[in-house]
């Protein structure tokens, strides 16, 4: 009774700007479980860091590194670049929505551009970390949250990569766009998790 | 219908080996699929019980046989190979083969995915048992592998060779298997489910897997972020994770994987559950009584399923007792609920008892038994006294391993007549029932007498303790008895696919959608499909009719609104689909 | 005998029966295995309560068992199909029916909780603040026990520490940490308490690592002797003798359980408790034993290759007896250093050490020396002997009344000359490099005032 008569188009508003008003079809749907399960291996990692740090008898590198003050200004800026990818990132899946696949494939680069480039950066600091993986926990800790979370930007670039490619070759349009919508809400996903990240590997450090 | 099976069976007849061999390398079918991880499983699950049988030879009697490194190495693959290479696949089989025929659907919503997860499940599996050609030979810390014993740390005095690096990879594999697997069984439930299949109509093995899929969705990915970081910690961290040496916590490993491992004992548990209460309405022609009730114990197990992990760390010292000992008891009355419908469901039923019914009804006596002595690890003071010795390896035995074999065993002759279109012999069936039920007894309720004796788990021998010789030699027959009963099925399997008798679409008079097709099923599984108005909709074509009078036959036809809101939700979501 | 052929007349009576017959029937198999369905018999007043517990459960867990049991079989039993066109009743559910079977076990399951609750609280509760309580430090390490006993400082044992060792001072953040007069395990190294002042505590090395304090009990300072004793009647066990530990009835003991290297569990049956021994904690567990006797014991947590093998003894003397061994114990106890004899760089090795080498190496093996001080002597859950630069007449004493957890060796089984030719052999294999030692954390932690 109520079933049959809740409107055909009625979608909740956040539903709405998340994943469209068409019905979610099976792919978006299971990119919807599988960032569930990718949320739940993070907070996995995160809570072992939570726990290490809480209860551990040296936390600090044990090689005696420190991050100075000043180099907090690059970690710091591009988070927010990352972070601020998901508006592009969004901005293509509302254009191809409408079937504006030119936007879409602008929008793409932008994320394609500074998600690079957060990667680059990330080599960056690996490399200048001043500890090795060896030394305490606070370090492995480092290595493992950025390796992985690196390892998640990179497997997002691949595949809007390759969706970027296929939009070229004229895929995609107002109603076909599931992969674009998958990226969308996986690049969300991997954002949102940096920031769980990368707050407490800086401050903890402090 | 009679055409296409024929057509299926010329196919068969007519193709060369090897292009038989290649169709099922290459098939994404959710059945070839379901039944290679039947017998790709139930072939790891003779591989882990020989090496129980290895175990048992070795503890019949004092003095040892072999050395303690290779009882070490050979009872941690036996947790191993029967977790994640047996209990875990053929509930996964199952789940594969059974639940889309189920809600009428014509595959997996992603079939591609699911041969990825069997194969990547394959790999890893492989990898697991390779290990034995690895320097300092397998994993050897136990299936639980708490570190630092496992660890490459100065002060483990005989740190595990490559062999416990492959372990563990080879279990990030699985996992990753089951995760996707878990993504394509709830997909596939939300979606795929035919017109008319509302939530509240989906067959109780169908939520089963929901359930499981849900729980191994959440839970899997934490075990991966345990096996990840111990695999740094003995590839580079050197301990910085799980060594305290080096900075690290033992009890973290613990912490992680436990949250795992105890949903894990429900992912294994739950499928069995699924299949004995699809069986029990079959054969006793009644709806499994509380249908409703029965869905919120599965979803009640498995929400507390994710708030207990630590009663399996009540002796460490580092966990709030109070708060899990609560948790824990609690668990009792979603599982009394179960056990309380199924009796039910048998009472005042026309029931027979072919062999799956058999097995269904010895699953009932062992969880039972299960259940209880799981009541006893609830209480703490009593666990301080039982956990880790044989009182716990009987008790879980009892549950996750042999309830849930015996749940799988009803579930293949039950499904072996859809699978291969051939019964299953009923004498051999029988008397497997009765050698395997006779044993595991024999074996599982001598450990909880001898683990109330204090015979602690895990060691290779016990010559200060010569009181223990008598219940240790029982056991040890008990094993080799139930390893004749597995012979016995063994044979059965290959006799029946060669001389079975021929079954037809619908042998067992089932209830639910996978019987209304043929069998085998063609592989787009359904020509046409009954109406659907009930978690029975071929029962209702069967008996519907006749039972029209009756004022408790119900169907759900036209009175949604009397069944709650349950039905709404899915609805208007297949409505959009379409 | 006329009520059973009554009762065989009815199908559910021969049921019965069945059922019965095959209940004596394994009660009598596992009374002829020697088995019971109960624990043993406590010896301690805590396993008292836990046994007490253990009954009220089994009752339940019983009772359940019968009910359902014979529900399951009497359905199996009682309702088969008689046609093929039978159809059973239809009802599908019984409010009241599921009503109740949630609620009884609902009910059952928050009792158990209760009553299991205050079990626990008394289980673990501690000695009363002003009671006598005898302190012994249970150290697990790969594959042997060590016991320590706790002297308190200001007896006539509390003299002051060796000389030769180097005495550091730890300034904790919190002076109301109590800390455990137990071996605090600094990397792969230890230490002890020996005094404290407020918030001073001093130790006897300062050694590479990080002091791990996790003890939250509390007691005095105290001097530490070792107070193990073996026994060479244990088949099982690695180093060949049974630890003992000797207790005493009636005084409440702690029993302060720590690890060397990877997990372990104090566990002894007949106290109806265990504890795990986790390396990087201290943890506590308090019993008070009411029997005298010696108790076996064996380590309850996976703990590689000879877990089996990790045997010891809990010996309950009465108290009379007991503070006679304690006296005797204490007396001669040697002062409790570490065995670490390769730390002092400045003494030089002695010269001229005569022996054979060859037979030496073979003793080395012969004897198991290399299980714990590794095949070239370079240390594992022993301390490094390569090289060794302690006087061979002090490693003789060694042998004879060792320190810390090695396993006495006494003449008939290795002599003088034999030790000779180890020592001179250890003398041929090289010192490994101080390899992967943990940076000094315990010079910054001091810095630090942390």
């Amino acid at each position: 009774m109520a079933a049959s008569a809740i409107p055909h188009k009625r979608v909740h508003p956040v539903r709405s700007f998340l994943v469209g008003d068409e019905p979610m079809t099976t792919g978006l749907w299971g990119i919807i479980f599988f960032i569930f399960s990718e949320i739940m291996f993070f907070a996995g990692l995160i809570a072992a860091m939570l726990a290490l740090h809480s209860d551990t008898l040296f936390w600090e590198p044990t090689n005696g590194a420190h991050r100075v003050e000043g180099d907090h200004l690059l970690p710091i800026l591009f988070t927010v670049l990352l972070v601020s990818t998901s508006i592009p990132m969004q901005f293509a899946a509302f254009a191809i929505r409408k079937g504006n696949r030119k936007a879409m494939l602008i929008n793409m680069t932008i994320v394609l551009v500074v998600g690079t480039a957060f990667i680059i950066n990330q080599y960056f600091e690996w490399s200048h970390a001043g500890f090795g993986i060896s030394d305490g926990p606070y370090a492995a800790t480092f290595y493992t949250l950025t390796g992985f979370h690196g390892a998640h930007v990179i497997g997002g670039l691949v595949f809007i990569f390759a969706q970027w490619l296929r939009g070229l070759l004229g895929h995609f349009d107002a109603k076909r766009n599931t992969a674009i919508e998958a990226a969308t809400l996986y690049w969300h996903f991997v954002g949102f998790v940096w920031l769980l990240v990368i707050f407490p590997l800086v401050f903890f450090l402090s | 219908m009679a055409t296409l099976a024929g057509a299926q069976t010329s196919t068969y007849a007519g193709a060369n080996a090897w292009r038989v061999i290649l169709e099922w390398l290459t098939t994404v079918d959710h059945k070839k699929i379901g039944i290679m991880y039947l017998w790709t499983a139930g072939a790891f699950g003779l591989v882990g019980m020989a090496f129980s049988l290895v175990m048992r030879t070795e503890l019949a009697q004092t003095g040892t046989i072999i050395s303690a490194e290779t009882y070490n190495s050979i009872f941690t693959m036996h947790g191993s190979v029967m977790i994640f290479l047996f209990l875990l696949p053929v509930g996964a089989a199952f789940m594969n083969y059974s639940m889309p025929l189920q809600i009428g659907a014509l595959d997996m919503a992603f079939p591609r995915i699911n041969a990825l997860s069997f194969w990547i499940f394959l790999f890893g599996g492989v990898l697991i048992t390779l290990s034995f050609a690895a320097e300092g030979g397998t994993a050897s810390a136990g299936w639980t592998a708490y570190p630092p014993v496992t660890l490459d740390t100065g002060n483990n005095a005989e740190p595990p060779g490559a062999g416990m690096d492959m372990w563990l990879i080879g279990v990030i594999l699985l996992g990753q298997a089951s995760i996707f697997g878990s993504v394509n069984f709830l997909v596939t439930i939300f979606k795929m489910r035919a017109p008319g299949m509302t939530m509240w109509r989906l067959p109780l093995f169908t939520w089963t897997t929901l359930v499981t899929g849900l729980l191994i969705l959440l839970s899997t990915p934490v075990l991966a972020a345990a096996l990840v970081l111990g695999f740094i910690d003995r590839n580079g961290a050197g301990g910085a994770f799980f060594d305290p040496a080096a900075g690290g916590q033992p009890l973290l490993w613990q912490n992680l994987f436990w949250f795992y491992s105890h949903p894990a004992v429900y992912i294994m548990i739950l499928p069995a559950m699924g299949i004995v209460s699809d069986v029990f309405g079959v054969f006793t022609r009644r709806p499994v009584f509380g249908y409703r009730s029965m869905v919120l114990a599965l979803v009640g197990i498995g929400l507390l399923g994710f708030i207990v992990w630590a009663h399996h760390m009540f002796t460490t010292g580092g966990v709030f007792l109070p708060f899990f000992m609560g948790a824990t008891f609690l668990i009792a009355v979603p599982t009394g609920v179960k056990m309380f419908n199924w009796i039910t469901t048998m009472w005042r039923g026309s029931n027979i008892f072919p062999t799956a019914m058999l097995f269904s009804v010895g699953f009932l006596m062992l969880f039972l038994i299960g259940g209880i002595t799981g009541v006893f690890h609830a209480a703490v003071p009593v666990d301080f006294a039982l956990h880790d010795t044989y009182f716990v390896v009987g008790h879980f035995h009892y549950t996750m391993s042999i309830a849930a074999t015996f749940g799988f065993l009803a579930g293949c002759y039950y499904w072996f007549p859809k699978m291969f279109g051939k019964f299953m012999n009923e004498g051999l069936g029988k008397l497997h029932f009765w050698l395997l039920f006779i044993g595991v007894n024999l074996v599982f309720f001598t450990q909880l007498l001898l683990g109330l004796d204090g015979m602690p788990r895990r060691i290779n021998d016990y010559a200060d303790n010569p009181g223990w010789e008598l219940m240790n030699m029982l056991i040890t027959i008990g094993a080799f008895v139930s390893a004749a009963g597995m012979m016995v099925f063994l044979y059965n399997v290959f006799y029946s696919l060669k001389w079975g008798e021929k079954a037809g679409s619908d042998p067992w008079e089932g209830t639910t959608l996978e019987w209304a097709t043929t069998s085998p099923p063609p592989p787009h599984n359904f020509d046409s499909l009954p109406e659907i108005r009930s978690e029975r909709p071929l029962f209702d074509l069967r008996f519907g009719e006749k039972l029209q009078d009756d004022p408790h036959y119900h169907v759900n036809n036209g009175h949604n609104g009397s069944n709650g809101g349950g039905a709404k939700q899915p609805d208007a979501s297949a409505r959009e689909e379409g | 005998m006329r009520a059973y052929q009554r009762l065989w007349r009815t199908r559910i009576g021969r049921l019965t029966l069945v059922m019965g017959a095959a209940a004596l029937a394994l009660l009598a198999l596992s009374g002829l295995a020697g088995a019971q369905v109960a624990l043993p018999e406590a010896v301690t007043e805590q396993g008292d309560s836990i046994r007490t517990l253990y009954f009220v459960v089994f009752a339940i867990g019983v009772v359940v068992f019968v009910i359902v049991e014979a529900m399951i079989l009497w359905v199996v039993f009682r309702y088969k199909r008689k046609s093929d066109d039978e159809l059973p009743t239809q009802v599908a559910h019984n409010t009241t029916a599921e009503v109740l079977w949630t609620g009884i076990p609902t009910v059952i399951v928050v009792v158990l909780f209760i009553v299991s609750f205050f079990v626990l609280q008394d289980i673990q509760a501690a000695a009363d603040p002003d009671e006598d309580v005898v302190i012994v430090d249970v150290q697990g390490r790969q594959w042997a026990w060590a016991f320590n006993y706790a002297v308190p400082l200001g007896t006539e044992l509390s003299e002051s520490i060796s000389p030769d060792l180097a005495e550091t001072e730890i300034h904790l953040k919190d002076s109301s940490l109590v800390v455990p007069f137990m071996t605090l395990k600094i990397g792969v190294e230890h230490m002890r308490v020996v005094a404290r002042t407020g918030d001073v505590v001093t130790v006897d090395r300062a050694v590479n690592g990080t002091v791990a304090i996790r003890h939250r009990a509390g007691a005095e300072v105290m001097r530490v002797f070792n107070g193990t004793d073996t026994v060479a009647e244990g088949r099982m066990q690695a180093a060949d003798n049974t630890p003992i530990v000797t207790v005493p009835v009636g005084q409440m003991i702690r029993f302060n359980i720590a690890s060397a290297d990877v997990l372990h569990a104090f566990y002894t049956p007949q106290f109806l408790t265990k504890l795990d021994a986790v390396p990087g904690r201290v943890q506590t567990l308090w019993v008070r034993i009411t029997d005298s006797g010696d108790f076996m014991s064996q380590c309850a947590e996976f703990c590689g290759r000879d877990h089996a093998r990790m045997i010891y003894t809990v010996r309950a003397l009465p108290l009379a007896e007991y503070m006679d061994w304690f006296e005797d114990k204490a007396g001669d106890a040697p002062e409790p250093i570490e065995g670490d004899f390769g730390g002092e760089e400045e003494v030089e090795a002695q010269e001229g050490a005569v022996g054979n080498p060859a037979n030496g190496q073979n003793l080395f093996f012969s004897l198991g020396c290399n299980v714990c001080h590794g095949d070239q002597g370079e240390g594992l859950v022993g301390p490094t002997i390569a090289m060794t630069i302690v006087p061979l007449d002090r490693v003789i004493t060694q042998y004879r009344e060792p320190l810390e957890a090695m396993q006495v060796f006494p003449p008939d089984k290795v002599s003088d000359e034999e030790i000779a030719d180890i020592y001179a052999w250890l003398q041929t294999v090289p010192r490994p490099p101080e390899a992967d030692v943990i940076p000094s954390k315990l010079a910054e932690l001091i810095e630090a005032g942390g």
